[in-house]
């Protein structure tokens, strides 16, 4: 029960953990911690989901924020856009600018991105000003660990090109 | 010699959209922009114009039905690809 509790504790103050890093840094073996994730989560304390080949574990109190979160970097640009507004506030024509995408694009993906409400904006005279509004470690271990599989990488690619065409979103 | 190349192509030709349909469908589930859905359409269908190209060369089916329902089959995919890429902001 104590080791489970450790496992719990250690998930809540670092949501977004993979499953082999809290392995390596609970120093727990594969199958004990594979039994105490899966009552953590039939007992409704973590929830977890798979992306780009990882495991990622997160405490259930905040699964919607999570959610929307592992939503938000599930395409390139999107996930571009989230690591440059690491360093600070952007406009639009710098974030624009850094990444060598239209002002088009970048306005299809922040209208995303502010929907899922991990990033919020302000108007500034002409410009508008967008700033992320999630939690900045979170978002780095997810973002770091994120390994996608060759068919994502097309799939993300395709979903550029679409964007770049001219697609609407439902 | 050329019914078994015929064969392999065809395969070949079916495994690639179903590969690109499948693609289609993880970019619709992550973007939900509608052009991936038209575009997964029109993958599925050219991966079933194919099945159906393929049942001609197994099954005795008419040669003129099938030309009707391979014509209608190309009218479907190319007006899928259509939506995709006449879609705008």
């Amino acid at each position: 029960m104590d080791t489970r509790r450790r496992v719990l504790e250690y998930i809540r103050k670092n949501p977004g953990i993979t499953f082999r890093k809290l392995a390596d840094e609970l120093n727990l073996g594969i199958g004990d911690l594979q039994y105490h994730l899966y009552k953590l989560e039939k007992e409704g304390e973590i929830f977890s989901r798979k992306m780009g080949g990882r495991r990622y574990l997160f405490p259930k109190d905040m699964e919607g924020e999570y959610q929307r979160l592992l939503i938000a970097i599930s395409t390139e640009t999107r996930r571009k856009i989230m690591l440059l507004l690491t360093s600070g506030e952007k406009s639009q024509s710098e974030l624009a600018e850094s990444l060598g995408l239209t002002q088009a694009t970048v306005n299809h993906h922040m209208k995303e991105l502010l929907k899922l409400n991990v990033v919020k904006s302000r108007k500034e005279g002409r410009k508008v000003i967008y700033e992320l509004n999630c939690d900045v470690d979170t978002l780095m271990r997810i973002v770091q660990e994120y390994r996608p599989k060759i068919w994502e990488k097309w799939a993300e690619q395709l979903v550029d090109m679409l964007v770049e065409l001219g697609g609407v979103e439902e | 010699m050329i019914e078994s190349l015929n064969l392999v192509l065809s395969m070949i030709v079916l495994g690639i959209s179903i590969l690109l349909a499948f693609i289609s469908w993880i970019a619709y589930k992550r973007s939900h922009l509608r052009s991936a859905l038209y575009l997964l359409i029109a993958f599925l269908l050219f991966a079933l114009k194919k099945v159906f190209e393929g049942l001609y060369m197994l099954t005795s089916v008419e040669r003129e039905a099938l030309d009707v329902t391979v014509a209608v089959f190309e009218i479907l995919i190319l007006s899928a690809f259509f939506l995709a890429i006449a879609k705008e902001h």
